[in-house]
């Protein structure tokens, strides 16, 4: 059999364009964009150097948008991976009611994360918000305060609702793990007398690190190009607390600073791609 | 009854009871949907003291919802449909070719897989294309941006069909072209069906995406139309609500059609690691 004629390369053809033209090509002009002074108030394109990235890399202000995004990342990929195998084990439990508490668990999931900020911001707001009204409600009413207008606050605000996005993501991928842990494993353990914590640790734990590693990495990502979330609660406020990549880019873009809003996009895209591989390589070294 | 049923029942109850966080969000949105403006005005968890099913009327009169419904439809049905025919036939060569130079195409994909795509200069390509501001041009960049996952997927099914059905095929006088298509491709069924769903969602759902390159109303999607018309209607929570509504119930419906399908999706590569 031929393999060139039965398989031809000119399958790929269409793919390879498509992918190359609309994601390959902006990312490699970007490289070229990221030097100059692009923008929209300016006559010419001039060359710039690394103006841009010693901006990024040396201005607090810039600083403080990475280690804000970096803040958003670490915590919702610890959070989501706990809450997400919690509710993993909890539903790997036999009784009646499981497949339409899993189902419940993973809808958010699904929703656009637009509706998910635009709904939260009315659940936090200071005055006729849910979250206060339920505070008091209970008697907790001193605790009542402006979750999305305090610096303190707000970062929490995001990372709450940005988890509660997203981990029933985590637990479908951990289900998923748990499911196929082999039964023989567990009772061989049962026999030389284990304990529940022990078989947790010595069994489950080693035997799910492939959903451990992939839940790792996708939160990570998704982390790193948070957006809808951010940009609806907090638009990055109070005083740039919430600030993150994503919106940078996006704010530098509506001011008409192209060059830069490229460079802040290129600095993501490196961050991403080198942390995901990094950490794929790293974690599959450990199984 | 045994502890473990105990047990069982008590992680139940627990389990239940968070439910209610998950709930609440939703619960609000829909309520919200059928009460009046100044009943809506600070978005409560209480029931409508009427049920307003004119918000829906209304906001199909006051706003061009039904336009970007279609226009949210039409530009998810066509990624859909580009992305599946171009991700299926580009990994089953990739797939039963394991050479080198393929090997590198493969990986090539996969870059796309975890790095954001850089959106100025994205939008320099679309307007050198004329594609700025169509919907064409959502669709081309959507479907590039969800090729990379596409082709994950179909990369590892493709590799589970055995090379002897290729065989008999060509034994039997196809073409490559008839073996693709009506050999291979109807027996990727499950994973056209994930793939499917999924990339419906994401270019349903997505909001970034049209936000910087769709100005002109008329060709906006729901997500985008929502954010400019949330602007403009503050202060009318329930009819915001039910433009959120009519966004979600859509998803709703594909949710639980084909649950499984996006499960299966998401677990991809889970459990191989």
């Amino acid at each position: 059999m031929n393999r060139k004629k039965v398989y031809p390369a000119a399958f790929l053809i269409f793919p390879l364009a498509l992918y190359t033209v609309f994601f390959m090509v902006p990312s490699f002009v970007g490289l070229g964009l990221s030097f100059t002074n692009w923008s929209a108030a300016g006559s010419g394109i001039r060359f710039v150097g690394l103006e841009h990235f010693i901006a990024i890399f040396t201005n607090k202000r810039n600083l403080l948008v990475i280690a804000n995004t970096f803040v958003i990342a670490i915590s919702t990929t610890l959070l989501k991976n706990l809450l997400g195998l919690s509710l993993a084990v909890g539903l790997d439990r036999k009784f009646k009611t499981k497949n339409l508490l899993r189902t419940i668990y993973f809808f958010p999931v699904t929703l656009s994360p637009l509706i998910i900020g635009l709904v939260f911001k009315s659940i936090f707001d200071v005055d006729s918000g849910v979250l206060n009204g339920f505070l008091s409600a209970v008697g907790l009413g001193g605790l009542a305060q402006d979750w999305l207008g305090q610096m303190d606050t707000a970062m929490g605000a995001v990372i709450f609702t940005e988890v509660w996005r997203l981990v029933g993501q985590n637990m479908v991928i951990y289900l998923a793990g748990l499911q196929s842990i082999s039964q023989d494993y567990l009772e061989a353990a049962d026999i030389d007398g284990a304990g529940g914590w022990q078989k947790f640790w010595r069994i489950v734990i080693p035997q799910l690190m492939p959903s451990i590693t992939i839940n790792v990495i996708l939160n990570v990502i998704a982390g790193l190009k948070i957006f809808d979330i951010v940009f609806v609660l907090t638009n990055g406020g109070p005083a740039r607390a919430t600030e993150v990549m994503n919106t940078v880019i996006f704010k530098e873009y509506s001011s008409g600073r192209y060059g830069f809003s490229t460079a802040m996009g290129l600095v993501m895209f490196v961050f991403t791609a080198v942390i995901a591989f990094s950490m794929l390589r790293a974690m599959s070294k450990e199984e | 009854m045994t502890r473990r049923k105990i047990g069982d029942l008590l992680v139940a109850a627990v389990l239940w009871l968070l439910t209610v966080i998950v709930l609440v969000p939703l619960v609000i949105i829909l309520l919200n949907s059928l009460k009046s403006q100044g009943e809506a005005v600070t978005m409560q968890l209480s029931l409508p003291e009427a049920l307003h099913w004119e918000n829906y009327t209304q906001v199909a009169r006051q706003t061009n919802i039904l336009g970007a419904f279609v226009n949210s439809l039409m530009v998810a049905v066509s990624t859909v449909a580009i992305s599946i025919f171009g991700a299926s036939m580009g990994a089953f060569v990739m797939s039963r070719r394991r050479t080198k130079g393929m090997r590198a195409a493969y990986f090539y994909f996969l870059i796309g897989l975890v790095a954001p795509l850089n959106m100025v200069p994205a939008i320099q390509v679309l307007q050198k294309l004329h594609l700025m501001g169509t919907r064409l041009g959502l669709i081309l960049l959507y479907s590039a941006l969800v090729l990379p996952l596409t082709m994950f997927l179909y990369h590892g099914f493709i590799s589970t069909v055995p090379r002897e059905l290729d065989e008999a095929a060509v034994i039997d006088g196809c073409s490559a072209l008839r073996l693709f298509f009506s050999v291979v491709f109807p027996l990727l069924k499950p994973v056209t069906v994930t793939v499917g769903i999924l990339n419906f969602m994401s270019a349903w759902n997505d909001f970034i995406t049209p936000f910087y390159i769709i100005n002109d109303s008329a060709k906006m999607p729901m997500t985008t139309m929502i954010y400019s018309v949330f602007g403009t209607f503050q202060r009318s929570w329930n009819l915001v609500c039910a433009m959120m509504m009519i966004i979600i119930i859509p998803i709703i419906v594909v949710y639980l059609m084909g649950q499984k399908y996006i499960i299966s999706g998401m677990t991809a590569g889970a459990v191989k690691g």
